[in-house]
C-alpha cells in the first residue's frame, strides 16, 4: 500500500500533468463567468483603476504625496495583491465551486488547486494590460523589468501550494470560508499596497518588515514598475514558499481521501 | 490490453457532516468538552455505505447493480469510478473510466447544447477536431437537433438524459458507468440506447449502470449485482437473477 505521502505526492503529480486540461477548463470557466457582460474580464482591470485612483486621492490627501507619482506605486501595488491576496480569500471555494465535478469525475485534488491557479493567472494578465495601457495614458509608462517573469513564477507556485492550505480546512469548516474574507481584507491595510513603506514611522517598521506579504507584494510591483526587487524579497518569498509546500503536502497527505466526503 | 475492474474486500465508511460540525465554533467547543459529546449525539455519523464487497467485472460484461434506494449503489458506482477511495479493501482498475453518475455532473447550464458538448468533450481529453467530428452523430442521436443551440438550463429531465447518454457513448470509453438517470428519457430514447449498449459489448468494453428499471436490466444487461444495506445480496447472471427474485418473492 502507498504512504499517504506518496500518494500525496501523486496527487500533485497528476493534476500537473493534467495541465492541458485544466488550462483550458480554466480559460473556459473565466468566459462563462463574464457570460453575459460586454466587457468581460476587463470589468476586474476597470475595479483596479477605479479603486486605485480612490485610495491614491485619499493617500496623497493624508500624506500629502504628489497624486501622479503615488497612482502607480497604488496600481502596480494593487495588481500585485491581485496575486498576493485576493487569491487567498478566493481558494476557500476551490473545491465547493468544483463539487459537482468532484463527485462524478476521477481528478486528483490538485486539479483544482491548479484550476484556481490559472484562472488567477488569467484575471492578473488582463488587469496587468489595463495598468500599462494606463500607465501609457498617463506618460507615466516604465518597462517592465525582466525579474518579472521569475518573479511571477515564484508567486504562482505560492498561489498553488497556499490554495491547499486555505482550500482544505475551508471545506471542512464553512466558518473559514467567511473568516478568509475578513483576514484578507485586514491583511490588505497592514500591507503596503495602497500606501508606502517610507511613510511608516522607524518604530513600526517592524511590522511591515515582518510581514511575509510585504514582501511579495514589493517582488512583484518593483518589476511591474521597471525596478529589480531588492535580495531581501527574493528571500522572503522564497522562505515562504518552502513553508508553504512542506504544510501543503502535509495536509493533502492527512486528508485527501476525505475531502469528496465534505462536500 | 485487457480491460478489468476487481474490487477485494472493499468497504467504504461515508461520513456524514451535519451543518453543524461544519462550523469551526463547535469543533471548539469539542476541544472544550473532551470531544465526545458531538460525537455521541451523533453530529460526524459514520455510515457503512459498503461492507466486504467482491467484485470482478471483465470485458463484454454489462453489468446492473439493483436494490432499494440507500442500498449502496450510488456509492458503489462512485467507487468504481474513482471519487471515493475505499476505506478498506482493494481496488483495481485497468481502463478508461467515463462516468456519468450525477445527470448534470460537469455541465454549464447557462451554456448551449453544443458548447457543453465540446466541455464534456475537453474533460474527457479529447481534441477539438476530434470533438467537431462527432457533434453531428451526438445531434442525431439525441434527437436533440436544433435544441442543441439553446441554452441547457431551458432543457427537460428527458432531454438531459438523451445528451448526457449520446456524448457518454459517443466519446469513447473503455468502461461506461452510469447511474440511474437513463430512466428519465422516452421509451423510444431507452429502446435506442439500450441497443446502442448491447452494440458496446461488440468492442469488448464494460459497462456498470445502476437502475431500478427491472424492464431494461433485462433488456441491457448479462450480469446482475443486488445490493442489500451495503452487502451484496444476489450476484450471477440476469437468468439467474430473475429466477433468484422468483424464490425472494415465494
Amino acid at each position: 500500500m502507498p504512504s499517504p505521502l506518496m500518494a500525496a505526492l501523486k496527487d500533485v503529480g497528476d493534476g500537473i500533468r493534467l495541465a492541458p486540461l485544466w488550462w483550458r477548463l480554466g480559460l473556459d470557466q473565466t468566459a462563462s463567468r463574464f457570460q453575459r457582460s460586454v466587457l468581460g474580464p476587463f470589468w476586474m482591470a476597470c475595479n483596479l483603476l477605479v479603486i486605485a485612483f480612490a485610495l491614491a486621492f485619499v493617500v496623497s490627501a493624508l500624506m500629502g504625496v504628489d497624486m501622479m507619482k503615488s497612482y502607480p506605486q497604488v496600481v502596480a501595488g494593487l495588481l500585485a495583491w491581485s496575486l498576493v491576496g485576493t487569491t487567498i480569500a478566493e481558494a476557500q471555494a476551490i473545491f465547493l465551486y468544483n463539487a459537482g465535478l468532484m463527485q462524478s469525475q476521477r481528478l486528483p485534488l490538485s486539479f483544482y488547486v491548479f484550476l484556481h491557479a490559472q484562472k488567477s493567472a488569467t484575471n492578473f494578465l488582463f488587469q496587468a494590460i489595463a495598468f500599462w495601457a494606463t500607465m501609457l495614458v498617463l506618460n507615466r509608462f516604465a518597462f517592465p523589468h525582466w525579474t518579472l517573469i521569475p518573479a511571477l513564477a515564484v508567486m504562482m507556485l505560492i498561489v498553488c501550494f497556499q490554495g491547499f492550505i486555505i482550500a482544505i480546512p475551508s471545506t471542512r469548516f464553512r466558518d473559514v470560508a467567511y473568516m478568509m474574507s475578513y483576514v484578507v481584507q485586514l491583511l490588505f491595510y497592514v500591507t503596503p499596497v495602497f500606501w508606502m513603506t517610507e511613510n511608516v514611522s522607524e518604530k513600526h517598521r517592524w511590522v511591515v518588515e515582518l510581514n511575509p506579504f510585504t514582501h511579495q507584494v514589493e517582488l512583484l510591483r518593483a518589476p511591474l514598475t521597471g525596478h529589480a526587487p531588492d535580495a531581501i524579497h527574493w528571500w522572503w518569498t522564497l522562505g515562504t514558499l518552502g513553508v508553504l509546500v512542506v504544510v501543503a503536502i502535509t495536509l493533502l497527505a492527512m486528508f485527501r481521501k476525505r475531502v469528496v466526503f465534505w462536500l | 490490453m485487457t480491460h478489468q475492474i476487481k474490487l477485494t474486500n472493499v468497504d467504504l465508511d461515508y461520513f456524514v457532516y451535519s451543518l453543524r460540525s461544519q462550523s469551526l465554533r463547535s469543533a471548539v467547543f469539542n476541544l472544550a468538552v473532551g470531544g465526545r459529546m458531538y460525537k455521541a449525539a451523533g453530529d460526524v455519523a459514520a455510515v457503512k455505505a459498503l461492507h466486504d464487497i467482491n467484485l470482478e467485472i471483465n470485458e463484454g460484461d454489462r453489468i446492473a447493480l439493483v436494490g432499494h434506494n440507500g442500498s449502496g449503489k450510488t456509492t458503489l458506482l462512485k467507487v468504481i469510478a474513482g471519487i471515493y477511495s475505499p476505506t478498506r479493501g482493494e481496488l483495481s482498475i485497468d481502463g478508461d473510466i467515463t462516468s456519468m453518475i450525477a445527470i448534470n455532473a460537469g455541465l454549464d447550464m447557462e451554456a448551449t447544447g453544443l458548447r457543453n458538448i465540446h466541455k464534456l468533450g475537453l474533460m474527457r481529453r479529447l481534441s477539438r477536431k476530434v470533438i467537431d467530428s462527432r457533434v453531428d452523430a451526438i445531434a442525431e442521436f439525441s434527437g436533440l437537433g436544433d435544441f442543441l443551440h439553446l441554452p441547457v438550463r431551458t432543457y427537460s429531465a428527458g432531454m438531459l438524459a438523451r445528451l448526457m447518454f449520446t456524448v457518454a457513448t459517443e466519446f469513447e470509453a473503455d468502461i461506461l458507468v452510469l447511474d440511474e438517470w437513463l430512466s428519465a428519457g422516452d421509451a423510444a430514447f431507452v429502446q435506442k440506447a439500450a441497443q446502442r449498449m448491447h452494440r458496446m459489448v461488440e468492442d469488448a468494453k464494460i459497462m456498470v449502470m445502476a437502475t431500478h428499471d427491472h424492464d431494461l436490466v433485462q433488456r441491457v444487461c448479462n450480469r446482475v449485482c443486488e445490493l442489500q444495506g451495503g452487502k451484496i445480496a444476489f450476484l450471477g447472471s440476469t437468468e439467474d437473477w430473475l429466477a433468484y427474485r422468483e424464490t425472494q418473492a415465494a
